[in-house]
């Protein structure tokens, strides 16, 4: 059977923005945390989190939305133990960004096994998941519907919070003083800003958006979890980020970019060429190399990033 | 007339771990005077204005602004009760505009709306009001020095500040563009603005100012009418005896060519094909001190070290003793004869956590007599550090001590002890008296004369105009890492000033 080519890259595209979106998520919270000066490097960590928690309430309640707050709970719990630990008591962000990874996939791991083999033997059950946003004829117009009004709210969500947080960014007070803290905590301190409170929520919110992202994967798409679901996603995440120059609507195109290239190998999967798949799996972290090696040209990254704001 | 009190310290205190900063300092500012504080480093100065703003807090002693007793010193609360305070390290952040740095942490009428053109308006209405003019939209980093430090100053204004505490503010700036702030400094003052100016410089003070308190060791020593004080008294009141001048200079005998530079250039491929340095060329002989003076950042680091073989040039070509080192590593340099004294010392001239003694051999420890076959000769060392330390009068309790431990001054004896005590020919001097006091300095500069009357040739880059012209021979001028200028001790400093600023070229011959 032969598939119109048209229609072939329709159904890529569509699932270009549902591949994306679990990246826009954490990159979006890694971009708030950086632009004040934290690295994020638990993204990976509180996105795993995220998913199995979305997952488990979702599957114990029997609600997504109960799922979601799970997640985001979690997520903003594993910020907040980043935030103390970096801000208040300056320990390494790199080494605690690092732990809260290693921590949460064993911790999601060792959970998931013994959930799934005391409930049902080793098959885990499915969980509910959100329904897709029904945009009535919309949806039925050729191609375009199928690209962008297929999907579920998350989705227009994360678009939306691009640019909520543009906006806050550039055009708010708030948003001026937030980048100010990354850039310079002590000119920022001097101007009669709270340093301290804004790094605090900048990451917290951080750890909020990447255990959304974890939750994205398993409450709209797979409905199930396995052991280190979020493979890597945290990680493409940052260097999302880098390539999309630390503004908003960059790490937008970034992530875009990085969904393209993860549905367009499974497509070729799909296809089946003859190609060994695992070769095609390493496409999105080959190009996220690539974006980290500095194809985009000089980045400038929050002069102060990774330094702990210490006050005389 | 009587004067009014603005401002007054009552017995002010503050030490520092194992430092007494001030001990017991009383000042009166008057309103509407420009009132210097004068001092060297490390008297105490910046120490009484970061307390006054709140950046430190005092042990004990008070504080009274305009007759009322002023306490819970935050920054904050300073910009509220209109101290504003323009640091020596600007407070601005690069990659914002002007504008957006002038209203970091303002309040805007609509909440959280940015209203940039409001704010626009109103610090325009300010720049007006005591004339001075900008351009908002730029990038700090794209604006000159002495612009930023003008933002900074119009920042303080825009806030509300009637006292402006100005904390050396002519570091960073060529003669010319002092020129521009010291009369900007008296506008505002005649409009009324009470000015605090800390410096360590007598013309400054002596041209600016109405008074002047000197500090001395965290005391303050004394407050004089400027009309009623000359150089000479201000110099003894801040060093606490007779200052020489100016050194007395035998003819230098220029020798044999040591180094020779030819067409030098540095390219920096890590920001956009920079040139750091354009074509220099420049000889250095025998018997004389040859002086680069410029400001700051004008590709000084990087010539000091590509002659010193920590950097290649991009192209050019180097002879040192009529050899061609251009591809020659810092050791072998070192071993034909090259001293270098750089200008961080706490990064380029000195393992700090190393004791006194590690660090005097350190070019040199592989070399007998310090080593013997693969091992160190402790006791060699030991003997090698306490003939220095004695002979370069370093204060240290031990030569076993972290050389971390030391203040500025006798850390930099250190490394002028060990580069003098090595078998030098060519001495590359950077920055060599920043941050000392004025006893250490004669020192250093002593060591240099007596240096080049031996036969030794110097190359001595610095950004401290004044230095450059006692001790050298002959004065390039470096500006945008282009030799623009050559001139001597003759050389009048505004001319020397203008080529700094890079406002006039001349053809420098070999």
């Amino acid at each position: 059977m032969q598939v119109p080519l048209i229609a072939t890259i329709a159904t890529w595209l569509a699932m270009s923005i549902r591949m994306s979106i679990p990246l826009l998520y954490p990159s979006l919270g890694g971009l708030l945390s950086q632009k004040a000066g934290v690295y994020n490097f638990g993204l990976e960590g509180m996105m795993l989190c995220g998913a199995f928690f979305g997952y488990w309430g979702s599957y114990k309640t029997g609600n997504p939305w109960m799922g979601l707050l799970m997640a985001v709970a979690c997520g903003a719990l594993l910020g907040l133990l980043l935030a103390f630990t970096s801000i208040y008591l300056r320990v390494s962000q790199l080494v605690i960004g690092l732990g809260i990874g290693i921590f949460s996939l064993g911790l999601t791991g060792y959970l998931f096994r013994l959930f799934s083999t005391t409930s049902t033997g080793d098959v885990a059950p499915a969980a509910p998941l959100f329904p897709k946003v029904n945009f009535g004829f919309l949806k039925e117009i050729p191609y375009i519907g199928e690209i962008l009004f297929t999907h579920d709210w998350m989705v227009y969500f994360a678009l939306a919070l691009v640019l909520v947080i543009a906006w806050f960014f550039y055009r708010t007070t708030p948003g001026l003083n937030f980048r100010a803290v990354g850039e310079n905590p002590q000119v920022a301190d001097t101007a009669g800003v709270n340093v301290i409170l804004y790094r605090y929520l900048a990451v917290v919110i951080s750890g909020a958006l990447a255990g959304m992202g974890g939750a994205y994967l398993t409450v709209t798409q797979t409905a199930y979890f396995t052991e280190n679901l979020s493979a890597g996603r945290g990680w493409i995440a940052i260097s999302a980020i880098i390539l999309g120059k630390f503004n908003p609507w960059g790490v937008l195109l970034a992530c875009l970019l990085f969904g393209a290239a993860d549905s367009g190998q499974m497509q070729i999967q799909f296809m089946n060429l003859g190609i060994p798949y695992q070769f095609l799996l390493m496409i999105p972290y080959i190009m996220a190399i690539i974006a980290m090696t500095g194809v985009v040209g000089k980045v400038r990254s929050p002069a102060a990033m990774g330094k702990p704001y210490i006050k005389n | 007339m009587p004067e009014e009190v603005y401002l007054s310290f009552r017995d002010i205190r503050k030490t520092f771990p194992g430092v007494v900063a001030l001990d017991g300092v009383s000042l009166d500012i008057y309103k509407g005077e420009i009132h210097a504080l004068l001092g060297e480093n490390g008297a105490g100065k910046s120490t009484l204005m970061n307390i006054l703003y709140g950046l430190y807090h005092q042990d004990s002693g008070e504080i009274f602004l305009k007759g009322e007793k002023y306490e819970h010193n935050t920054p904050k609360n300073a910009i509220l009760h209109g101290i504003g305070m323009i640091h020596q390290h600007f407070m601005l952040i690069p990659n914002f505009t002007v504008l957006e740095n002038i209203i970091l942490g303002q309040t805007s009428p609509h909440p959280p709306k940015l209203e940039k053109e409001y704010f626009r308006n109103e610090v325009l209405k300010v720049a007006n009001r005591f004339g001075i003019t900008v351009n908002l939209d730029l990038l700090v980093e794209e604006i000159s020095v002495g612009m930023q430090q003008k933002i900074e100053i119009l920042k303080a204004l825009y806030k509300g500040a009637e006292l402006l505490i100005l904390d050396e503010p002519t570091s960073v700036l060529t003669p010319q563009e002092s020129q521009e702030l010291f009369k900007m400094l008296g506008d505002l003052n005649k409009k009324g603005t009470t000015i605090i100016f800390i410096s360590h410089k007598l013309n400054e003070v002596m041209q600016i100012s109405d008074r002047i308190s000197v500090l001395r060791d965290g005391k303050l020593v004394a407050t004089v009418n400027k009309s009623e004080t000359d150089h000479h008294e201000l110099s003894k009141l801040m060093v606490g005896r007779e200052v020489e001048e100016e050194y007395e200079k035998k003819e230098s005998k220029c020798g044999e060519v040591v180094l020779l530079l030819e067409n030098v250039s540095l390219i920096d491929h890590h920001n956009r094909d920079r040139r750091i340095l354009k074509d220099v060329s420049f000889k250095v002989c025998e018997g004389e001190i040859v002086g680069i003076a410029g400001v700051d950042e004008n590709g000084q680091k990087e010539l000091a070290e590509i002659i010193s073989g920590l950097r290649k040039p991009s192209s050019g070509k180097i002879t040192m003793f009529g050899k061609d080192v251009t591809h020659a590593t810092t050791r072998q340099l070192i071993e034909m004869g090259l001293s270098y004294i750089p200008a961080d010392r706490r990064n380029q001239g000195l393992v700090l956590e190393f004791s006194v003694a590690d660090n005097t051999i350190l070019e040199t420890h592989y070399q007998k007599p310090f080593t013997k076959g693969f091992s160190l000769q402790k006791s060699v060392i030991t003997k090698f550090a306490n003939d220095l330390v004695r002979e370069y009068d370093v204060r240290t309790p031990n030569v076993r001590v972290p050389v971390k431990n030391l203040s500025g001054g006798n850390q930099q004896k250190v490394i002028v002890g060990r580069e003098f005590s090595k078998k030098t020919r060519f001495l590359l001097v950077v920055q060599p008296t920043w941050g000392l006091d004025v006893g250490a300095i004669e020192y250093v500069h002593h060591k240099l004369l007596e240096a080049r009357d031996k036969g030794l040739s110097v190359l001595l880059i610095s950004t401290d105009l004044e230095e450059v012209r006692k001790l050298s021979d002959r004065i390039l001028v470096i500006y945008e890492g282009e030799i623009v200028g050559q001139a001597d001790a003759q050389t009048s400093v505004s001319e020397i000033g203008l080529m700094m600023a890079g406002s006039k070229k001349q053809a420098v011959s070999l």
